[in-house]
């Protein structure tokens, strides 16, 4: 597993034990990855939060041109090995989206159960944000270009 | 954007490695990691690669270290020039706090660099399509070519960058350059951060 914002390991590894899932991907609405577990090239993850965020975006233009602006919640493809469920979910950082891959170990339901506890932890976990503005040294610049010094070798 | 996380004093960046396809963008991303110790390869683990083929770098985070109090991480992301490479371009931009242009120094592919660049602002807008302002730093590669295939620093210049933004050539493969251009784009970007001017940095 791979975290970019580490108060989501503790609600992802809950939802992989529990729910079964073999991937997961959990990106903004952007496409920006947040966290990842059981994919091993980065392409493929790269690959994956686009795809991912792009059918949720398209999915949610369907749903208001079917007239259900509320839209359909999640996207589920489920093969015969393996399925798929998408879904975006609200977080105090904003929309994100979950991609999560199942096999016949597991089940929709499952799934769909424990991505709910899930991006509720999640939505509990996350630390509040603080503007930049507020909380910047005034020597950050000059601490920041020494550090870059000793990292590649200059200073 | 910059991702700033007050409770467990971290700051995050993303630079975004832009160019013509073939101007040395994943060789600048292995450069960097080759000089930088291992411990500062911040949660990098060697991707798994078939047998004789080299696996393709697109993504190194670099851990800064601790700067002022904040313990401040730079994601480095190279764009891809092929496969869902429209999507993952504008995406990955769209979160670009600082971008090192890549631009091929050959005379050939000068058409190649404008290209690029014009593409470049294109897809560098929000996440509502506005334009967006963002500290870019040049690197003419591939300076260790023959000179009489090169274009001089002035003539790049004068079709690539009239904003006069900072230029460095290099060779990605000798790791020449490469280095002082990073450093030049992550100053630019927190700098970018308007409050730390503001209180008098």
């Amino acid at each position: 597993m791979r975290v970019l914002e580490p108060w989501v390991a503790a609600p992802l590894t809950e939802l992989l034990g529990e729910s079964g899932a073999r991937l997961a991907l959990i990106m903004t609405s952007a496409g920006q990855v947040v966290a990842q577990h059981g994919f091993t090239r980065s392409l493929d993850v790269m690959s994956a939060a686009a795809l991912g965020a792009g059918i949720l975006a398209t999915t949610g233009e369907l749903a208001n041109v079917v007239g259900a602006p509320s839209g359909f919640g999640a996207v589920v493809h489920q093969g015969g090995q393996q399925g798929v469920w998408l879904a975006g979910f609200d977080t105090p950082r904003g929309r994100w989206i979950g991609l999560v891959v199942f096999g016949p170990e597991s089940s929709i339901g499952l799934v769909r159960l424990f991505f709910a506890r899930f991006a509720e932890q999640v939505a509990r976990a996350a630390p509040p944000l603080v503007p930049v503005r507020e909380v910047l040294a005034e020597g950050f610049e000059r601490e920041l270009d020494q550090s870059l010094r000793a990292l590649f070798g200059a200073g | 954007m910059a991702r700033l996380d007050a409770e467990r004093r971290e700051l995050a960046a993303t630079v975004v490695v832009y160019g013509p396809p073939k101007a040395g963008k994943t060789t600048i991303l292995h450069c960097i990691r080759d000089r930088v110790t291992p411990e500062r390869r911040g949660g990098f683990a060697p991707f798994g690669s078939d047998a004789g083929v080299a696996p393709l770098l697109d993504w190194l985070p670099l851990d800064l270290g601790t700067i002022a109090g904040w313990h401040a991480r730079v994601d480095l992301y190279a764009i891809p020039d092929q496969r869902h490479a429209d999507a993952t371009r504008r995406l990955i931009l769209a979160d670009a706090d600082g971008v090192l242009f890549a631009a091929d120094s050959q005379a050939a592919r000068l058409g190649d660099n404008v290209a690029a660049l014009a593409s470049l602002r294109d897809n560098l807008d929000d996440h509502d399509g506005r334009p967006r302002d963002v500290p870019v730093v040049f690197l003419y590669t591939k300076a260790d070519l023959p000179g009489e295939l090169l274009l001089g620093e002035i003539a790049m210049n004068r079709s690539l960058n009239p904003q006069h933004h900072p230029v460095f050539s290099c060779s990605a493969l000798r790791g020449e350059g490469v280095l002082e251009a990073l450093h030049a784009v992550i100053m630019l970007l927190m700098r970018h951060l308007a409050p730390v001017r503001e209180k008098g940095a």
